[in-house]
């Protein structure tokens, strides 16, 4: 059992980072129709505003990730509004490659200050490696990560049911036309929506950090395995990146010990392949059906 | 002047620059009076640009003292740069424009192997002397051939010095591999696989881990399982990392060994974020000394005098034996210098100074890795230890 044991703790931290990410993902898919592309460079580019903060600006630990991420809501506010605003009605291969061009581009500023080093990011609790609670073994860190990604699923939960804003953006996810009609600032929800996930996109990269060392590079592999996330749960469902985003981080652990370390290395490309070919809307997606 | 007297100064004045024009046609590209272009290249950008300035760095930091010094034989050297991104069809491209466009006398470069592997053509295909920076797959010196040279510890090499290391632990029996699967780590391994059973020893587990993986558990736990007496990893240093953070979060004791890439154990125990991560591990090493160490204080200086702003490491000094060879065969090729007479220079190097190196180096007529000696460090307190080849008695 115990075996078992750690490999769930251990895959559900990495799926509550992957679900994080898958978020991102989602929540820009659902309002604009475009896969954002650059989004594992925005959990790169919070995590190296965080340990920058941390590091040459002297600000207390919670004080500075929480500062991360307020920036990187800010940059996703205003990227949204000078980058993908005025192409915001083209095709979407045209928004998709933007998204790449982005992703390229925020690689380059990170590389303009840090260089291509790995640095390493200080964890929130350095004195106590690993906590064990009998035959299980888990780091606060760990613990921290998913202690905030269930926090945020919560809270995203009570946003987009009880707030003004969270019903403007879930009504300009159904139907865009229809919210301009009713008086909805589609263009303001367009840039929230980007603040949002940009933010979540920082919570992932600070709480990634630490463990997946920090270089500009870091956000590939986020970005792989959020997508084959957001895939499998159903690219329209919030609650699917999430439940996707920890089916992946399990898998990946149990095929990995189970089957073969190899797995791993493919597990997020199979289980993108396997969904599209068998359930091409995810686990929680729905098949678009047209009034005749 | 008349016009008869005129004709005879442009008959004359043509007549030189023919002959010039022949002199020059006869030299090998990247060479006149005053100069020797060496062509160099390695991931100035990208993913692995972490093995790009530091590693050209120290080379150049060589060439540059060298030209100080008044040069070779009157010659200074220029070099010029092209990133191949350790993209295999970038660094064949870069090598093209070397030879073909810049038209350098020679290149010293490569810190990737597949890339290298890749251009190898084009330096026999040009004949063109080609000294690789860092590279350490074996098949590209292996078989030799008359153009290439390398002093780099070949990944054999390395696997080999991990192995004899491995079997003098005390009462070893069972061993267990975490590693890439890339050409990186398949060289390492030649001499691993080929020699593990005469050592007398069995592997229990033979465990992949992905190229930027974040998570080692199911590695840790399928090593733990079968409870090995040592642990070889032969992963790059933020994979290390990661393997030697969750094997201690998941109580696996090592002995750890690693490979020459994380040499620096004591930036690898930062990484990890943990203080006592690398007690029992230890790495193969073909430089003579640490970061820092006395051994290593003059080829320091020299890095530090050309780079001041430069963080000096580990990977600061393994451009500079090949460097150091280049500048040396060029010496011995004389003032006439030419590719042909270059590779000749090369391939009679016998005992050469490898500066930070861990050996001398000696090509010969069918020996193109002029290297093939390294040593194990491990960490005591907070200092890299030279442990030496094997086991030590006093442990």
């Amino acid at each position: 059992m115990e075996i078992p044991l750690l490999l769930t703790a251990s895959g559900l931290a990495n799926g509550a980072l992957y679900a994080l990410v898958a978020l991102g993902l989602v929540l820009v898919y659902k309002t604009q129709d475009v896969v954002q592309f650059g989004h594992g460079e925005v959990l790169m580019i919070g995590a190296f505003i965080g340990y920058s903060l941390l590091n040459y600006l002297g600000l207390p630990y919670p004080a500075a990730m929480l500062a991360a991420v307020l920036a990187c809501g800010i940059m996703g506010f205003v990227l949204e509004r000078i980058a993908f605003r005025p192409i915001a009605y083209h095709h979407h291969i045209t928004l998709a490659m933007v998204t790449v061009g982005l992703s390229f581009a925020l690689k380059g500023i990170a590389r303009i200050p840090f260089g291509a080093d790995i640095y390493t990011f200080p964890r929130l609790f350095p004195d106590t490696p690993t906590i064990v609670w009998g035959k299980l073994i888990v780091t606060p860190q760990h613990l921290v990560t998913i202690g905030v990604a269930l926090a945020l699923t919560i809270g995203l939960f009570v946003f987009f049911r009880s707030t003004t804003m969270g019903k403007q953006m879930r009504a300009t996810q159904q139907n865009l036309t229809g919210a301009s009609i009713i008086g909805i600032n589609t263009g303001l929800i367009f840039s929230g929506t980007w603040a949002l996930a940009c933010a979540i996109g920082a919570v992932a990269g600070v709480l990634a950090a630490p463990d997946a060392l920090l270089y500009p590079d870091m956000g590939a592999r986020f970005l792989l395995k959020g997508f084959a996330a957001a895939v499998l749960g159903g690219f329209e469902s919030v609650p699917g990146a999430i439940v996707g985003g920890l089916l992946i981080g399990l898998i990946d652990n149990f095929a990995g010990f189970y089957i073969d370390t190899a797995f791993q290395e493919i597990s997020a490309y199979c289980i993108i392949i396997l969904v599209l070919f068998v359930w091409p809307y995810g686990l929680f997606g729905r098949r678009p059906t047209h009034r005749v | 002047m008349t016009a008869k007297r005129s004709m005879k100064l442009a008959g004359l004045a043509v007549a030189a620059g023919l002959a010039w024009a022949g002199a020059a046609g006869a030299a090998d590209p990247g060479i006149t009076d005053t100069t020797i272009k060496l062509g160099m290249f390695g991931p100035l950008t990208g993913a692995v640009s972490i093995y790009g300035y530091p590693i050209n760095n120290g080379a150049i930091a060589i060439y540059n003292e060298t030209n100080a010094a008044g040069g070779i034989n009157g010659r200074k050297i220029e070099i010029v740069h092209e990133d191949d991104g350790c993209d295999p069809a970038k660094t064949r491209a870069a090598v093209k424009k070397l030879i073909e466009q810049d038209k350098v006398f020679a290149i010293h470069g490569g810190s990737c192997s597949g890339g290298v592997n890749a251009a190898k053509d084009e330096f026999i295909s040009g004949k063109v002397p080609f000294m690789v920076m860092a590279a350490t797959l074996d098949a590209i010196s292996d078989p030799p051939n008359r153009y290439i040279f390398t002093t780099t510890l070949p990944g054999s090499g390395d696997g080999g010095i991990m192995l004899n290391f491995a079997k003098t632990v005390p009462n070893a029996k069972k061993i267990a591999i975490v590693r890439h699967q890339d050409d990186w780590a398949n060289a390492k391994m030649k001499n691993i696989s080929a020699g593990y059973a005469a050592a007398g020893l069995q592997i229990v587990a033979d465990e992949t881990l992905a190229r930027n993986a974040t998570d080692a558990t199911a590695q840790v736990l399928k090593v733990k399982a079968g409870n090995p007496d040592v642990v070889l990893f032969l992963l790059y240093p933020g994979e290390s990392a990661v393997f030697l953070r969750d094997a201690e979060k998941y109580g696996v004791k090592g002995p750890f060994v690693g490979s020459n890439s994380v040499m620096d154990l004591l930036d690898l125990r930062e990484r990890t974020g943990s203080k006592t991560s690398v007690n029992n591990a230890y790495a193969s090493a073909f430089l003579q000394g640490y970061v820092g160490d006395p051994a290593l204080e003059k080829w320091t200086a020299i890095y530090r005098k050309h780079f001041p702003n430069d963080k000096v490491q580990s990977l600061s000094f393994y451009g500079m034996s090949g460097a150091l060879t280049m500048v040396d065969a060029m010496k011995r090729a004389g003032k006439d210098l030419t590719r042909e007479k270059l590779v000749d220079a090369l391939e009679a190097t016998k005992d050469g100074e490898a500066g930070p190196g861990y050996c001398k180096v000696t090509f010969g007529k069918d020996v193109r890795q002029g290297c093939l000696g390294g040593t194990i460090w491990g960490v005591k307190g907070d200092q890299i230890v030279n442990i030496g080849p094997s086991w030590p008695k006093t442990n």
